[in-house]
């Protein structure tokens, strides 16, 4: 009965000390930031498939908020950031969504978020009157998820028929695919086939795979099998590792061009050297000093899904201070267009479409190299 | 043929670890821990680190030892406090140090995944079949992991007092066996059998914080398939989900839909996974060894 007694009590300290640390931690962000502050919300893949490229983002963002605040805010008003992880699942995108929104109060929302998870996301936000930053859903469809997004990146139909060209000009005209079966993979793959088959190239293999799964061997069997010795190579994260490494058991040599190398992570395998390839838009020149920031900040070679994360947050906190009508999401919208051109954009010049989409930024072609992605003219060469 | 059966073995040794290991630990502590599979990634994680510093089966015990350690300390600061409570609230209390595990396995180890070092494996091309020579250590290591864990079971004082408590553990204490030291006992070998899984993964494939959460659905319908309770069983189970799942993605079913080629994506995997486990269940609801047939 004692013990029962004593357990009680402790129990209830507990409790009491949990709810003045919260008490404690709730008052020191509400006092943290003043209501003049640009309250910026990212919604972004910290944990899960997709954590190499939120990490990479991140990094980015946050430079971004330091370079703003630093040189005394926008107009005055000093930049906050929330992060708000979703762990790369569709489910919890909503939910970390609707917590920025509905707790954290945010001016504007940077979703840094594939697809599968920002379409749910724009759904379930089409009528709020908060502007959506979408950072890394390609797809073309992200013009009919709602009127309140602005994409700073280009969508799958702008950038897979690069890479479409680029293989089939290189000689390669018979390819496989590798494609996850989810938004991203099915999009992206329909977009490069479309163009591949068009320039007067043959799919030999079509490989759909899953998410997260222990084992891929028998589908790279079937790779190896088909007699591919290029792939369009859509897998990302520790799954695409994965499938390579697996390949390779397999004595496949082939080559692999993937889309936004930087972030996929197939330069640490010891096989991908001067065998994988890719395309993303890549570094704007003049930008040498903001990718040594990058570096400094991450500790790790700059990449370009940091030049992501540093415009998107340069743009929304233009456009949440620089829009007519704060409230009304055209003006911001309208005012972000027009913020993209007043900074010194990591990742090139930007020009958005009607559904303010970014169209038509410059690519930059590379190869993998001593365990690291770096730029080669269109013929493979290094640069 | 030769390469379906290489892959399905593989994928059973890896697997049949697991869910053998989760099978003891589901039999003495009497809930489905949810957590097992992180001891997977431990194992693996540990054994990756300082396998840059030290021979591979060294790394290897490290890994092991490590993922034990950590299994034991779970079941000493949660699930023995928890001893008298339901057992929907110890598999609840299970997730929750199964996200907080991964949660800090991503805070020490980060997203990325790891290789262990030396580069590609040795690709042997047999009968038309290809196997490297570290899916052979696997084997001979997971086969050689299931014989001693036998072995223990059957003739050491650990093992008795183990399969005491399995059986019956208000007898085994009536008969002097500390069934809390007991359960110490198979939390550690639980828990190192599955970070030896880890590190038979990892050197085959990659490490990240996601390969236990990923062997959480087939280990499983393994374990059921099996025999709820039954090691051994599970390694029955494993063998099938195993060859369930290879076989699933390695079909060519064009000729049923009149086109050329027609293969079922990796997703399929978990459904045939599962499908196995409802025809097992319909046929044999206590799947093939459960535990009214099967004494340890």
């Amino acid at each position: 009965m004692r013990s029962l007694r004593r357990r009680a009590i402790l129990l209830a300290l507990i409790c009491v000390c949990g709810a003045a640390i919260g008490t404690a931690y709730a008052v020191a962000g509400v006092s943290a930031s003043s209501s003049s502050d640009i309250v910026l919300g990212l919604n972004n893949m910290s944990t899960g498939q997709g954590a190499l490229f939120g990490a990479q983002y991140l990094t980015g963002a946050q430079v971004a908020v330091n370079d703003i605040n630093k040189a005394g805010g926008i107009n005055g008003r000093h930049v906050k950031l929330i992060v708000r992880d979703s762990k790369t699942d569709p489910v919890q995108g909503v939910q970390t969504s609707l917590q920025l929104l509905n707790s954290d109060h945010v001016d504007a929302m940077l979703c840094n978020c594939f697809t599968t998870i920002m379409f749910p996301i724009a759904h379930a936000l089409a009528s709020k009157k908060t502007v959506i930053f979408s950072s890394a859903s390609s797809s073309p469809a992200l013009a009919q998820q709602g009127k309140n997004i602005v994409s700073t990146i280009a969508t799958d139909d702008q950038v897979a028929p690069v890479l479409a060209d680029w293989m089939y000009g290189r000689g390669f005209k018979n390819a496989g695919v590798i494609a996850p079966t989810d938004q991203i993979g099915v999009a992206e793959a329909a977009e490069f086939i479309k163009k591949y088959k068009a320039d007067g190239g043959t799919i030999v293999t079509r490989v759909d795979t899953g998410d997260n799964l222990p084992d891929y061997t028998s589908e790279m069997q079937r790779v190896v099998s088909s007699g591919a010795k290029v792939l369009y190579f859509l897998a990302v994260g520790a799954d695409g590792q994965l499938m390579f490494r697996e390949l390779n058991q397999l004595g496949w040599k082939g080559l692999i061009f993937v889309l936004y190398p930087s972030g996929n992570g197939l330069n640490t395998d010891p096989n991908a050297n001067g065998r994988v390839f890719g395309i993303e838009p890549g570094f704007a020149t003049g930008t040498a000093k903001l990718q040594q920031e990058f570096k400094a900040s991450s500790h790790k070679p700059a990449a370009w899904f940091n030049g992501v994360g540093y415009d998107t947050v340069q743009i929304a906190a233009r456009a949440v201070a620089g829009a007519k009508d704060p409230k009304s999401v055209t003006s911001v919208q309208q005012a972000a267009v027009k913020a993209a051109g007043q900074f010194n954009a990591a990742t090139g010049k930007y020009s958005f479409n009607s559904h303010y989409i970014r169209i038509n930024p410059a690519v930059a072609y590379f190869a993998c190299k001593n365990g690291q992605f770096i730029e080669v003219t269109k013929a493979g060469k290094i640069k | 043929m030769l390469q379906y059966i290489v892959n399905t073995a593989i994928f059973a040794c890896e697997l049949g670890l697991v869910a053998m290991s989760f099978n003891l630990s589901y039999r003495v502590l009497g809930f489905a821990n949810f957590s097992h599979v992180e001891f997977v990634t431990i194992g693996g994680l540990v054994a990756v680190t300082v396998a840059g510093h030290v021979p591979i089966y060294l790394a290897a015990v490290a890994g092991c030892v490590v993922a034990g350690a950590v299994s034991l300390v779970a079941n000493e600061g949660v699930f023995k406090p928890l001893r008298s409570a339901t057992v929907a609230t110890k598999m609840i209390a299970s997730a929750g140090v199964a996200i907080a595990i991964r949660g800090i396995d991503q805070i020490l180890w980060g997203v990325e995944g790891r290789r262990f070092p030396g580069g590609a494996p040795r690709t042997f091309h047999v009968g038309g079949a290809y196997i490297t020579g570290v899916q052979v250590l696997i084997i001979v290591s997971a086969v050689g992991c299931v014989v001693a864990f036998a072995l223990i079971l059957r003739f050491t004082r650990i093992g008795r007092s183990v399969r005491a408590v399995a059986n019956n553990p208000a007898l085994a204490e009536t008969r002097g066996i500390s069934t809390q030291r007991a359960r110490n006992q198979v939390c550690f070998i639980a828990g190192a059998i599955a970070g030896l899984a880890g590190v038979l993964l990892g050197v085959d494939t990659v490490v990240s914080p996601q390969i236990g959460i990923a062997l959480l659905i087939p280990m499983f319908a393994a374990c059921i398939v099996g025999g709820a309770g039954s090691p051994f069983g599970a390694l029955l189970g494993a063998v099938l989900v195993s060859a369930a799942t290879t076989l699933s993605v390695s079909v060519d079913f064009g000729s049923l839909f009149g086109s050329g080629s027609y293969y079922l994506g990796s997703q399929w995997k978990t459904v045939a996974a599962f499908s196995l486990l409802v025809l097992v269940l319909f046929v044999k609801p206590t799947g093939f060894f459960g535990p009214q047939r099967e004494r340890l």
